[in-house]
Formats: C-alpha cells, sequence, structure tokens
C-alpha cells in the first residue's frame, strides 16, 4: 500500500461523514426528559382597571387647548420672560401688540374657523410643576384680551391681536421694575370660548425650534419714535378642567386627561416560583385588546398609538416602569371587523416568567399622552363575548 | 506523507458525532468495541487469550502476554437511519481505543496493562419541525460525548489452568445536550438551551479463564476449550448537571452538583475451543440495566441487555517471518444478537449482526487487524428506527521487548 492511498482512505470516510444534515428520523420516539414543549395558550385577564392620574405637561412640545364634549376643557398657559430688552418699553407708549401661535395638532369636533379667547391669569403657576388637574384651582380673568380666529391648519402660524394695552403694560412693568408695589403678572391662558365645543388645538411650545414657537410682538413709541420688540421665550404648560367621570368599568385610555388602564393576568407561566424549576423561555407574548368603536374617540392627526409599561406595584396602580414597554397599534381589518390593537409585551411578560419582577399587570397609556386629547375604549373582561375581552397570547417553551 | 496521514486521523477524531438517536437514552450507546480482533469473530473473546493482541474484554486474558503491546484501534461508522418520516444517512470515525500491556512478573504471568476506550457515545441530531401558534417552529436536538473508560488490569494466573485478572476502571466524560427553537415564520424569539452533563465514577471487572475445562471435566485428553468468566461491579457515579438558558431578555447558567448516576453491574460468560488451528468462540453478556438510575430514577425505557456473540478463527498456517504473506494471514467470521438496554414504544431495541475480520504482519512484530460489521437495530414499525449499521475497524498491535530484564551472562 502507498503511502497516500492510506491518507487518500481517511480523508474518504471523513467526507462521507459530513454528507448529510439532519432530518426529521427519530421524530416519533417517545421524548426524551429534558426535551422542550413548545407551547401556545391564550390567557385571559383576571382584573383590569381604569384611573385617572395627574402629570406635568409642562415638558412637551405641545400645549391644547379647547373643548371636545360639553364639561372638559383643556387651557393653554402661557408667560413670555424678555430678556433685557424689555427696558425699551420703560416710558414707552404701546401701539399695537400681537400675540403668534403655531398649530401643531388639531382634532375638531365642529367645523373650522373657532375661536379661542385669551385672557390674563391671575394666580401663580410654574411651567415645571403645574399639573394638569391644578387648572381648576387657577384663577383667570373674565375679561377677553384678545381672539385667535382661525382654521387651525396644521403647522399654520395663527394671530390675535390683543387690544388691551393695559395689561401688557402691567406685564412689561412687572420685569423692568422690581420695585415691590408692581404687582406679579402671571401670564395669558388660551381657552375657547365660553359654550362653545370647538375641539382641541395644540399649540407649538417655547421649548420648539425658534420658528414655532409663541411669540409676543409689541410695536411702541418713545420719544417720538415708532419701533418693535419681539418676545419668544417664556414658560408654558396646559391643565384640564374636567367634569366628566371615565367609564371605569371599561378600559378606557385617553391622552391630555391622563385617562390611564391597567390589566392583570394570571397563569401558571406568570408565576415564577413555578418556572424557575420548569426552566421555561418565553418566545414570544402579545396582548391583544379589541376596540370599541363607538366609545372610542380619534381626531384622525396624531399617531393612534397606545404605550403598555410594565406595572411595578399592585399597590399603586400608575407605578410603572417606563423603561419597559411595548407599543400597541390597531391591526389593520376590513370594513365590520373588529379593531384589534396587538402589543408585542414579550419583553415584560418574560420579566414575569423569569423571575425578576413580580407580575404587578400592564399599564396602558395614550402614547404621545401630553399633546392629543384622543380616547380609545376597549371591550373589558366583563364583556359578554369572550373574543372581545383581553387576552394574552403567550407561546413559550418548557420542559 | 506519514505526518498527514496522523493529522488526518486527528480531524477525522474531531468529527466524531453523529449516529442513532437511540443514544439520546440513557447514557448514550453503550459501546461493544474492544479491537478489530475481536470484532471479526462476532465481537467475542472472553475465553480468548491474546499473544499478539491486548484483549480489553477480560482482565484476564492478557496473562499470556510476553512483550510489551501497544495497540491503538480506529473506527468508522456508516449510520443509515430510517422511519416513516424518511431516512438519514451519518458516517463518522474516530480513533476508538488506546491500550498498553506490559509483563511485570513472568512467572505468575502478571501482566499490566493500561486502556483508554469509550464506554458509552452519544451522537444523534434531530429536527422536529412543527406548527404552534400558527407560526412554524423548527427545534434541533443535538447530542454528544460519552463516558470514556480509563482502565488499569492486572492478570495474575494461579495455576496453569486457572488464570485470573483485575481491571478497575474510571469512568468520566461528558454528554452535551443542546436543543435550539427557532421559529420560522412570525416575529418571534426563538431560544437555546444547552445541558452539560459530567460524569465520574470507579468501577471493577473481575475476570476469569479456566484453560483446559474440556479435559478436567473428562471430554478430552488435550486441554483445547477455555472457560471464560467476567463481572463487571456498577459503578456508582456523580453527576453534575449544568445547564445553560437563553431567553428573550438575558442567558443565565445553573448547576446541580449533586446528582448520582447508578450504573448496573453485568456478568459475562464465553468458551473457547481451539481444533485443527481453527478458533471457535462464543460469548454470552448481560448488563442489568433494569437497575440503571439516574437519582434513584430509573428511565422507563430501560430495560436489561442481553448479547449472544460466536465467531471463527482460522489461525495462519505459519508464524515464520520468511513464509509468504498469505500463509501469516489469520481470517475470522462472526455474529451476534443483542437485546439491547432499550425499550421503546412496548418494543424492545433489538440489534441483529454480522461481522468479517482478518490480521496480517507489517513486521516481525507488528500485527494490523481489520473487521467489517454490518447490523441491523430497531424496525421500523410502532414509530421506531431503524438503523443499517457498516463498521470498519483498524487495530495495529506493536510489540517490543520493554521491561524485561535481560538474564544476566
Amino acid at each position: 500500500m502507498k503511502p497516500y492511498s492510506f491518507s487518500l482512505f481517511f480523508l474518504l470516510l471523513i467526507a462521507s461523514g459530513c454528507a448529510e444534515k439532519p432530518n426529521s428520523v427519530g421524530n416519533d420516539l417517545p421524548g426524551k426528559e429534558g426535551e422542550f414543549a413548545i407551547l401556545y395558550d391564550t390567557i385571559v385577564t383576571t382584573r383590569v382597571a381604569t384611573y385617572r392620574t395627574s402629570f406635568s405637561p409642562g415638558t412637551g412640545l405641545s400645549n391644547l387647548a379647547g373643548r371636545i364634549a360639553p364639561g372638559e376643557e383643556a387651557i393653554t398657559l402661557l408667560n413670555f420672560i424678555p430678556g433685557g430688552t424689555i427696558d425699551s418699553l420703560d416710558g414707552a407708549s404701546i401701539d399695537t401688540v400681537e400675540l403668534f401661535m403655531t398649530v401643531n395638532y388639531r382634532y375638531f369636533t365642529v367645523p373650522p374657523p373657532v375661536l379661542f379667547n385669551i385672557v390674563e391669569v391671575k394666580g401663580s403657576w410654574k411651567q415645571s410643576t403645574f399639573m394638569i388637574d391644578a387648572m381648576p384651582g387657577l384663577p383667570l380673568e373674565n375679561s377677553v384680551l384678545g381672539t385667535f380666529s382661525d382654521t387651525m391648519k396644521f403647522a399654520s402660524r395663527i394671530s390675535a391681536q390683543i387690544t388691551d394695552t393695559a395689561a401688557i403694560r402691567r406685564w412689561a412693568l412687572s420685569y423692568y421694575d422690581t420695585s415691590s408695589s408692581i404687582p406679579d403678572f402671571y401670564g395669558f391662558a388660551v381657552r375657547a370660548r365660553t359654550g362653545d365645543t370647538t375641539g382641541m388645538v395644540g399649540f407649538s411650545t417655547f421649548g420648539n425650534s425658534t420658528a414655532y414657537v409663541p411669540s409676543l410682538f409689541i410695536r411702541y413709541t418713545k420719544n417720538g419714535r415708532r419701533d418693535s420688540l419681539t418676545f419668544i421665550s417664556g414658560e408654558d404648560t396646559y391643565g384640564i378642567i374636567s367634569t366628566v367621570v371615565p367609564a371605569l368599568h371599561q378600559l378606557t385610555v385617553r391622552g391630555a386627561f391622563g385617562i390611564r388602564s391597567k390589566v392583570y393576568f394570571n397563569h401558571r407561566l406568570l408565576l415564577d416560583t413555578v418556572n424557575t424549576g420548569t426552566q421555561t423561555i418565553l418566545n414570544k407574548a402579545v396582548l391583544e385588546l379589541t376596540l370599541d368603536t363607538l366609545a372610542s374617540s380619534f381626531g384622525g392627526f396624531s399617531p393612534d398609538t397606545i404605550s403598555a409599561l410594565l406595572g411595578i406595584s399592585d399597590t399603586d396602580l400608575d407605578k410603572s416602569d417606563s423603561t419597559v414597554f411595548a407599543f400597541g397599534l390597531k391591526k389593520n381589518a376590513a370594513a365590520g371587523q373588529l379593531r384589534v390593537y396587538a402589543f408585542d409585551v414579550t419583553k415584560i411578560v418574560d420579566r414575569w416568567v423569569q423571575s425578576t419582577v413580580p407580575n404587578n399587570g400592564i399599564t396602558l397609556r395614550w402614547a404621545a399622552e401630553f399633546g392629543t386629547a384622543e380616547k380609545a375604549v376597549f371591550y373589558s373582561r366583563t364583556d359578554s363575548s369572550i373574543v372581545k375581552q383581553p387576552k394574552l397570547l403567550v407561546t413559550y417553551s418548557k420542559k | 506523507m506519514k505526518k498527514i496521514s496522523f493529522l488526518l486521523c486527528i480531524v477525522s477524531f474531531a468529527f466524531a458525532g453523529k449516529g442513532s438517536v437511540y443514544s439520546r437514552y440513557g447514557v448514550g450507546e453503550v459501546n461493544m468495541f474492544m479491537s478489530g480482533k475481536n470484532i471479526g469473530m462476532g465481537n467475542t473473546g472472553i475465553a480468548l487469550f491474546g499473544e499478539t493482541h491486548i484483549n480489553l474484554l477480560n482482565p484476564a486474558s492478557t496473562a499470556s502476554i510476553s512483550r510489551t503491546i501497544l495497540a491503538a484501534s480506529y473506527q468508522f461508522r456508516n449510520f443509515t437511519s430510517e422511519d416513516a418520516n424518511g431516512k438519514s444517512i451519518f458516517g463518522t470515525g474516530n480513533i476508538s481505543s488506546f491500550a498498553l500491556a506490559f509483563p511485570v512478573y513472568e512467572q505468575k504471568k502478571m501482566v499490566l496493562s493500561l486502556g483508554l476506550f469509550p464506554y458509552s457515545s452519544v451522537a444523534y441530531e434531530m429536527q422536529k419541525r412543527q406548527t404552534v401558534g400558527g407560526n412554524q417552529v423548527a427545534q434541533t436536538l443535538d447530542g454528544r460525548g460519552g463516558i470514556t473508560s480509563a482502565q488499569l488490569s492486572l492478570s495474575y494466573a494461579v495455576n496453569s489452568d486457572v488464570t485470573l485478572g483485575v481491571t478497575t476502571q474510571y469512568l468520566f466524560g461528558s454528554i452535551y445536550r443542546d436543543q435550539a427553537i427557532t421559529f420560522l415564520t412570525g416575529n418571534i424569539f426563538g431560544g437555546s438551551f444547552i445541558e452539560t452533563d459530567s460524569y465520574s465514577g470507579v468501577g471493577l471487572t473481575l475476570g476469569g479463564i479456566y484453560s483446559g475445562i474440556d479435559k478436567a471435566l473428562g471430554f478430552s485428553d488435550t486441554k483445547s476449550m477455555n472457560l471464560g468468566a467476567t463481572l463487571f461491579t456498577g459503578s456508582s457515579m456523580s453527576l453534575d448537571k449544568q445547564s445553560l438558558r437563553n431567553y428573550y431578555t438575558g442567558q443565565d447558567t445553573s448547576a446541580t452538583n449533586d446528582l448520582s448516576v447508578d450504573l448496573p453491574f453485568g456478568v459475562t460468560v464465553g468458551l473457547a475451543y481451539l481444533k485443527n488451528k481453527t478458533v471457535y468462540a462464543a460469548d454470552l453478556q448481560f448488563q442489568h440495566w433494569a437497575s440503571f438510575a439516574v437519582n434513584g430514577i430509573t428511565p422507563a425505557e430501560m430495560q436489561n441487555s442481553f448479547r449472544l456473540g460466536a465467531g471463527v478463527e482460522f489461525l495462519p498456517s505459519s508464524d515464520f517471518v520468511g513464509d509468504e504473506i498469505y500463509k501469516r494471514l489469520s481470517y475470522r467470521f462472526g455474529g451476534y444478537v443483542l437485546r439491547s438496554n432499550l425499550e421503546l414504544m412496548g418494543e424492545s431495541i433489538n440489534e441483529i449482526g454480522a461481522s468479517a475480520g482478518m490480521t496480517f504482519p507489517m513486521s516481525a512484530e507488528t500485527r494490523v487487524h481489520l473487521a467489517l460489521e454490518y447490523g441491523i437495530r430497531g424496525t421500523t414499525s410502532s414509530s421506531l428506527v431503524k438503523d443499517s449499521m457498516f463498521r470498519f475497524s483498524i487495530s495495529v498491535s506493536a510489540s517490543e521487548l520493554m521491561f524485561i530484564q535481560p538474564p544476566i551472562e
């Protein structure tokens, strides 16, 4: 036997050993202990809760004003904080004042144009601390300083003349004359005219880019010379006055008004002491909520995305971990079919399965909660149709 | 070229892995391989002495070794596995044993031998496809590894008829069982689970050969027949189990270190008969797998195993180095039936096979043993798997005068 023949022979043996891929032979043999079974289950809710919470919307990019339905109103608050140029108004006569704002959200219940009045705020507030439900306690002047009347097209720059220049004088005086005898000026409020169901409009805040921020344009005469000033910085926020009690029997999520919900699921899979021993792998968890389209209201303008967050407390309904979340989107459905929101909540449920955190439910809130006023109402666990009830669809593998 | 050949051998060892799906159970497929010489005779040899090779079947059988012998074996295996779902063909090869034996006290035929060979092997790869929640999922099951026996044997001749031997086996090794779950549709996280079982324990095999049992019983005037027997004591092994699990939000490992495995005892009995340069041999092996247990629990599929093997060897007509090569060849044939240690779906997994082999001298001190074996295991009925196995074995035994003090002039 020549030396290379021996090597060639081994090479052939090796090659024949690599020739085949595994296939399904042996699948019918009894499974061995330790083999994962892959399972799919539908888990129904054990508990739901809808509640109203309060938040400070001052850090948002949109301030709301208007009224979608009677008994509820959003009011925008503005306070221009001038720089050193305010001294120019010392000894000057104010000729005209114009307030400019930019529309960045709208939800109309009546055809435009719509009217928003500008009134003076008579109480103290701070952008960083003002809560949406603090509005009823904030006094507002009844007399109207000016009125926005516009079609409120998206991104349009709207303006209103402030005819009562005395109010502007008091505002300016409070900044260039700091003597204690000068009364504080607390800013302006933009609100729907009393009785009007205008719909809801969002105005760009001071936090937006310069072209869209609120601005106060003042023409004045001083020493016989006419000049003008524009102020574009300040504080702003909005608040809500609502006498409508949210429908707590259903799952409701609404932006602006701070209406959130919580859903709870209970299943062996979600109880961790069980899974630690059985080595469960969660493959996917999808939360499905069916929309009650009649009870819901969508402006058709803003994204209709809803957030699902990991609940971290059973005693505090609203306590959640905002870093563990999922977005819910409306699944496509043909006309007449149920509209379902689907949330990929694998990241949340896996924490329950792996015992990282206790199962304290899933918090639902509007994704753009600060700047929109849409309302999504979902069928709850009390609905007679099981198909419509909230459910968690889980695919998991366990030994 | 010799170096390349050696490297190829090593590479082929690295490829070792794929085999029968039956190796999923217990500690895997229990190895019957000892040497090419034994395999050629239906893997018999309990009552056979080896003079030019190391017979690992019975520790007493090394007593007739008068020179230092180094032996190594390579085996290539080809499996065709089939069931109602289809057919798989796997081929793999690896170095399957090393052994070294040398006499230490010739008057009492005390021969010390060291051996390293696989006690069991796990080698399977399967893929299950199913639809779960409307999504296609593929589950891959992959097992590899096995238990290796590192052993030390000593033979001892009580008298001219009775030879005894003892083997101490250190059993060790790891079995890896991996699972991967892959969803083929849907944006779904799969996952994987890797389990490593590490075994270690000590076992003892006692053996004996009675030479000339025919004469002792009055059947013959010459010593032509040997009776051999071995007893494997079993082993209480420790099992360290470690798991690595990949899940959606992370990965974790867990380890369990206080498990035990009871490897069951076994006995073998064999006969060998020499007449007209022809050796006839038959062995019966039994192992009490019904008492195999992991942490005190016996898997439902385990049953006692029996093996009956028989073979014949035609010895060379001449041992003289100067004679033609064909006169110095020996030929073997054999067969076996095996009731394996598995009972699945209510059926015993049985095996039947036939073998042939030959030995030719490479030099005055070196023998090459070749063996071919073909066997069928299992059945395609009752949702079981039928394995058609082809095995080719090469064993090389090289002897030398070592450790023997030359006579003083």
